[in-house]
């Protein structure tokens, strides 16, 4: 990355953006389901945003992207089991 | 990353300390001394703790009656010395939150880490020590938030230790506001705090060993600390992402707790025991390491079987993750889900039976030196297993409907708590005391502190065992209220009295270690003949630690070995055999 312009302000830009489309798609009235799925994707751009470049991880070796996404299981198993306790 | 090359770098400068006193005693980047501000810090927190037990235990032992000197607190609290029933919550509350987030886990890990993981490895310090610093005075800031709740209107939070909502969220329910706030506040500077240390810890462990300390020749107090580091950076934030969420309920209006909203209380057990699970073995690994360390060492022996210590810790940090259910089996969990948990709760006993198999082992047919911290790593195998065994009753589901809420989970956490991770915090403390401050202990004094809380606190804490079965619930303002209590009442008095001698058991050690600061005997530079790094230097050690940056040829546990004469072998001293010319440190082998 050295000598090379950074993207920090664009990356900024663009978390700022999706944050505010966010905040539109909760109060433009779709279906609550919808709603949900569509802010779960917006979100998931944003963390890969922050985690690749705020983080670094898109300029590091692979091992440690790896190691970064080893804990993704256990958020998943804590909102499965949530998701079964609601689903009751 | 810091190669070789580099600490040898810091090296050069580590001995010209011409820092002024703000800088090395104060706003100090060096490791050790951040290691003994947050044991003054946690010593001090430890007795704030101590003090609301106190009270706690006159109230359940003597509902009613005025507390002796109950005249210096404010009418809202104590008029006339007795103990409201709201400020009784609170006391329970804040009594749990000083011990768990600001005594035990500091005294473990923001101690213990912070002075040994540098030292037993050959390093000059902390990979990031001004983040060091930054933590330690996080630390101290959320300390004095959780302090100040005391003095706002309604009082500090008297939702529990696990302020569950929506109890903790709708002010009307508690009778508490700002004091609720500012422990939510206090709580995420906190664990921005040990945010900090852990990325440090992780980092110092994984780029900054000396040369020849592989993986596996690391002591098990490195192991544990650095596991429980791993725990913590991915625990942490899930605790610290539920308490914004709370603060917003109670503060702007969202309603992610409240049921009448749409919200679901049930989501806070969730994401509070998805941390505080994992919180429970960042409670007792960084104790079962150091003790590894210590019953080594005063058994003369080397420990048994390394490798599955080093693994059984790792597999209970990984099964800690999945039994976060156990705590809400009465919250009408689908019972699939409650009988995995259980399961899944009840493999833990393997690694951790692996354990205690391997400390006992350790100690067969060694030369036992009963020293004062190995008296203390004793007792900590002792009552951690009483402690385990009483768990193995609450992961049973079925039989938790009964005991769950009642003094036998009073019991059980305090036998681990204080029995396992406290003994072993005292075993670590009079153990590295010669190495952070260059003077030993006196031995016949810390005998007789052992001696005074070992017993005083199985008088307290045993007997719970019996009245939880009985039913008597835990978190009571008045037992007698009700009839079928009653007839444990003189089980109470005895319990409290109990309590009041272990709280007084606790002078010995007070005076011992501010005595001993300036009057105790001169410490050597390896008192207790052991094998670590940090016992090559200087007690205490200079700034940056080590004259040149040591090689290391063997593991931390050569006691008795048949090679030498004496019945140790340090990990830097070669012998004909071993390679004199230092390995290229290889970071992650």
């Amino acid at each position: 990355m050295e000598g090379k312009k950074q993207p920090y302000m664009f990356i900024f830009g663009a978390l700022a953006v999706l944050t505010v489309v966010e905040v539109g798609v909760a109060f433009i009235g779709l279906p609550r389901t919808l709603t949900i799925w569509v802010l779960v994707f917006l979100a998931v751009w944003k963390a890969l945003l922050v985690a690749l470049y705020f983080m670094h991880l898109k300029f590091e070796p692979l091992r440690l992207v790896l190691l970064a996404a080893a804990p993704l299981p256990l958020p998943f198993v804590l909102v499965l089991i949530v998701l079964v306790e609601y689903a009751r | 990353m810091a190669t070789v090359e580099a600490v040898a770098g810091q090296m050069a400068h580590a001995h010209h300390d011409d820092r002024s006193f703000l800088r090395r005693y104060i706003f100090s980047t060096d490791h050790k001394m951040i290691g003994i501000q947050f044991l003054f810090a946690c010593l001090f927190f430890l007795l704030v703790g101590g003090l609301l037990a106190m009270l706690i235990r006159w109230q359940v032992a003597f509902p009613g009656k005025p507390l002796p000197f109950g005249g210096i607190f404010p009418e809202t609290m104590a008029p006339n010395g007795i103990i409201l029933p709201e400020f009784y919550n609170a006391l329970v509350t804040m009594h749990g939150t000083f011990m768990i987030f600001f005594a035990i886990m500091p005294l473990l890990v923001g101690v213990y880490a912070n002075y040994l993981i540098p030292l037993k490895l050959g390093a000059p310090d902390m990979a990031f020590p001004r983040l060091n610093m930054m933590s330690f005075w996080l630390f101290v800031s959320s300390g004095i938030i959780m302090l100040a709740s005391f003095f706002v209107e309604g009082g500090p939070s008297a939702a529990g230790w696990t302020v569950y909502a929506p109890l903790s969220a709708v002010p009307e329910y508690s009778g508490v506001s700002a004091g609720q706030q500012l422990w939510i506040v206090s709580i995420v500077f906190f664990a921005a705090s040990s945010l900090l240390g852990s990325v440090n810890y992780i980092t110092t462990v994984i780029n900054m060993r000396a040369p020849g300390m592989t993986l596996f020749r690391m002591p098990l107090s490195i192991w544990s600390l650095f596991i429980t580091a791993i725990l913590a950076l991915l625990a942490v934030p899930i605790l610290a992402g539920a308490l914004v969420m709370l603060l917003f309920d109670q503060t702007i209006g969202t309603t992610f707790f409240l049921p009448e909203h749409g919200g679901q209380p049930l989501l806070w057990q969730h994401l509070f025991w998805f941390f505080g699970h994992p919180e429970v073995y960042i409670l007792i690994l960084p104790a079962m390491g150091m003790v590894s360390d210590i019953i080594a060492n005063g058994s003369r022996k080397p420990i048994f079987g390394y490798h599955s210590m080093v693994f059984a810790i790792a597999g209970i940090a990984f099964l800690g993750w999945i039994v976060w259910g156990h705590h809400m089996f009465q919250s009408g969990m689908n019972p699939l889900l409650g009988t995995s948990f259980m399961v899944s709760t009840m493999a833990i006993a393997v690694p951790t039976a692996i354990k205690v198999c391997n400390w006992l082992a350790t100690m067969w047919r060694g030369n036992i030196q009963f020293h004062t911290p190995m008296l203390n790593a004793t007792a900590f195998v002792a009552m951690f297993t009483v402690g385990g065994l009483s768990g193995i009753f609450m992961a049973s589901n079925s039989l938790d409907i009964f005991i769950h809420d009642t003094y036998f989970i009073v019991a059980h956490i305090h036998y681990v708590l204080f029995g396992g991770s406290l003994f072993a915090i005292f075993a670590a403390i009079y153990f590295w005391y010669p190495k952070m401050f260059g003077r030993m202990m006196n031995e016949t004094w810390g005998k007789v502190h052992f001696a005074l809380t070992f017993v005083f606190y199985n008088l307290v804490f045993f007997p719970m065992h019996i009245i939880g079965i009985g039913g008597h619930m835990r978190r009571i303002y008045d037992p007698t209220q009700y009839t079928f209590m009653q007839p444990m009442q003189p089980m109470n008095r005895f319990i409290t009295i109990s309590a009041f001698l272990l709280f007084v058991s606790q002078i010995p050690f007070v005076i011992n270690f501010f005595w001993s600061l300036f009057k105790g005997k001169k410490a050597e530079i390896n008192p207790w003949r052991d094998n670590g790094l940090e016992w090559t230097v200087p007690s205490p050690p200079a700034h940056g630690n080590f004259e040149i940056t040591p090689t290391v040829y063997r593991g931390p546990y050569e006691f008795s070995s048949p090679e030498v004469d004496e019945d140790f072998l340090p990990q830097t001293t070669p012998l004909n055999g071993d390679r004199r010319t230092a390995p290229e440190q290889v970071p992650g082998d």
